[in-house]
């Protein structure tokens, strides 16, 4: 299988808003990796998401189940991938959670050794 | 010094803009704001807008729900006034063509070439044409084989939420508002943060174009507070969305409490199939454009090269040829071709996409790094970018970069270019190069995508619906299939018989 070749980590920062995110919103927070226009591909936490047959389950950060798209997972292959986040300075369009706490999820791919 | 420049220099800047709720500016509830920047010189403030909260986005949605149903200034039900205020509006937005011009290059980086020569007069085209269909959506009448009259009675929907992107602010705003006007729907508009002043600019003029009180508002704001309101809020009847695939199924989600109608255009990855028969120079340029148009910041980008083997090499490099000629510069110079990314953030993301590229194994033959040169040092400035040798394993080929970085796959059959087309989780456009009708055809047929141009690439009039197929979204924009998202159809049935006892009734009643 694909996903168990993906590694997952993250920041000390994309932890603390994922705990903090959890505790305020409970247990049914997901983060999914969206794609296209204008916010390409980005991690996107969301609640309650229905995630669908296309989407594969690549392991959890903090608890929190991570979702890619199966047809795009194919091109992270052999990387692992770093979830971050930094802080925004103006309203972000994303309706992902850690933006109401002034943040932004972003990520890069680290090649697996 | 050109007429943009000139216009530059009489601005005094920062702008200032609040929200637009019942025919009045107004400040956000908290008092709040936030600055809008130029993309092209970072330090240079352009605007500070007002930014709505959830609150604000109630208001504004109840504003709009009672314009709806009280059919305030005779809104819903004249049509003619929808006309008239819709006509005058694209009448107006051309007078002031070249400021309108201006300040949406200011905002979003794009050449000041493509807002005055494009954009601007698109959105005017956009008004009219909706202006000129305003009074014609009757529905239909007929008699049914009883006897009896069946009238189908269209009429609009209600309250249409509408979320625009920033890549074309102007543009994609217009043809979520100007539809849903035209049918008598009143409207909340949250427009996007990197530019959210120009459609305030179009407020003001649809003002003078007789718009009444109540029938359109605009908050600016947050998407994950306002945004999700104006999805969520059971007083809205319809959303319409522009922006990224998640979050256009989270709006689905959302909207699917209180059944709203959904109108969802949310990207591409849209191939660029080139036969060796094809009229080669062309073809290049439709390439070349289909590419850098717009910085690469457009779903419709033409962002994977497909290329016949037998003039790959030949094709790739003049390609290459072209687009180190592309001129990067501040969009507000009229030698621009290719102007700033909207932000910081959004450059990153390109480069990093290009760092991907070169990791997967692609071989980079044109640009590839972030633009240093004098006037250039300021903005999100990246070159012109081009990938031979891509794969269909590589990020390069399967997302959407939303930048000028185009990927090159060689092919050798029509079989294979089809299949490498649609290897695809997005389907909104295609364009195809060849000079053997039969063919082109054929591969149009093969393609899953909303837009399928031959011999040519970008050209979506008005008049021609606009969506994609599969992960691009639900439902068309433009067209007379536009107006279809902001309608409800009502049968009205007519009994002509007058008969005391109905023959159908006769299956409860016996006598």
């Amino acid at each position: 299988m694909l996903k168990a070749t993906l590694e997952l980590e993250s920041t000390p920062t994309a932890k603390m808003l994922l705990r903090k995110l959890a505790e305020k919103n409970g247990q049914t927070l997901i983060l999914v990796m969206g794609g296209g226009c204008c916010d390409n591909t980005a991690p996107q936490l969301y609640k309650d998401f229905r995630t669908g047959p296309s989407m594969e389950r690549s392991g959890e950060i903090e608890g929190v189940p991570v979702y890619f798209e199966s047809q795009l997972l194919r091109a992270y292959v052999g990387s692992t991938f770093v979830l971050d986040a930094s802080p925004i300075s103006g309203p972000s369009d994303s309706l992902s959670l850690e933006t109401t706490e002034g943040y932004r999820f972003r990520f890069y791919l680290r090649k697996q050794d | 010094m050109t007429a943009a420049l000139q216009a530059l220099e009489k601005l005094r800047l920062p702008l200032r803009y609040d929200l637009y709720v019942e025919g009045q500016f107004v400040k956000s509830s908290s008092d709040k704001t936030f600055t809008c920047i130029n993309p092209a010189k970072k330090t240079e403030t352009i605007a500070r807008v007002a930014e709505a909260n959830v609150e604000d986005a109630k208001h504004a949605i109840d504003i709009a729900r009672n314009a709806f149903d009280h059919n305030r200034g005779n809104w819903v039900t004249d049509y003619k006034l929808r006309e008239k205020v819709l006509f005058k509006t694209g009448e107006l937005i051309r007078e002031n063509l070249n400021y309108i011009a201006l300040l949406e290059t200011l905002s979003s980086g794009k050449t000041i070439r493509t807002s005055t020569r494009a954009d601007i007069p698109r959105t005017a085209d956009i008004f009219e044409y909706y202006a000129g269909l305003a009074g014609k959506v009757h529905g239909e009448s007929f008699y049914l084989r009883n006897g009896d009259l069946s009238a189908i009675v269209k009429e609009p929907v209600g309250v249409v939420a509408a979320i625009p992107p920033w890549n074309f602010p102007l543009v994609i705003a217009a043809r979520k508002i100007a539809p849903a006007m035209a049918v008598g729907c009143t409207v909340v508009v949250k427009p996007a943060s990197y530019t959210p002043f120009t459609i305030l600019e179009v407020v003001k003029i649809m003002e003078k174009a007789g718009l009444p009180k109540g029938v359109l508002n605009v908050v600016t704001g947050p998407g994950a507070t306002v945004g999700m309101e104006l999805v969520r809020n059971p007083k809205v009847d319809a959303v319409t969305l522009t922006g990224e695939t998640s979050t256009g199924r989270m709006v689905m989600q959302e909207a699917s409490s209180s059944l709203k109608h959904i109108s969802l255009e949310l990207g591409g990855k849209n191939p660029q199939i080139v036969y060796d028969d094809a009229n080669f120079e062309e073809a290049v340029n439709g390439v070349v454009f289909g590419i850098y148009y717009n910085q690469g910041e457009s779903c419709g980008a033409g962002s994977r090269l497909l290329v016949q083997d037998t003039i790959h090499k030949k094709f790739v490099e003049r390609v290459v040829e072209k687009s180190k000629r592309i001129k990067v510069a501040p969009g507000i110079r009229e030698d621009s071709d290719m102007g700033a990314l909207i932000s910081e953030d959004q450059e990153q993301k390109v480069l990093e996409y290009i760092k991907s590229g070169k990791e997967q194994g692609a071989v980079l033959k044109a640009g590839g790094d972030k633009l240093h040169e004098p006037g250039l040092e300021d903005g999100f400035f990246v070159a012109p970018t081009v990938f031979d040798g891509v794969t269909r394993d590589m990020r390069i080929f399967q997302e959407e970069i939303f930048g000028p970085v185009l990927a090159v796959t060689p092919f050798k059959t029509e079989e294979e270019a089809l299949e490498l087309a649609n290897d695809s989780v997005y389907g909104l456009a295609a364009g195809v190069w060849s000079r053997d009708p039969a063919k082109a055809l054929r591969t149009t047929r093969g393609i899953k995508a909303g837009t399928v141009w031959i011999n040519t690439y970008y050209l979506s009039p008005v008049e021609n619906p606009w969506g994609g197929y599969k992960y691009s979204g639900l439902g068309r924009e433009f067209g007379l299939e536009a107006l279809d998202e902001f309608l409800e159809t009502k049968v009205v049935y007519f009994d002509t018989s007058g008969a005391v006892h109905k023959p159908h009734e006769r299956l409860v009643i016996k006598e």
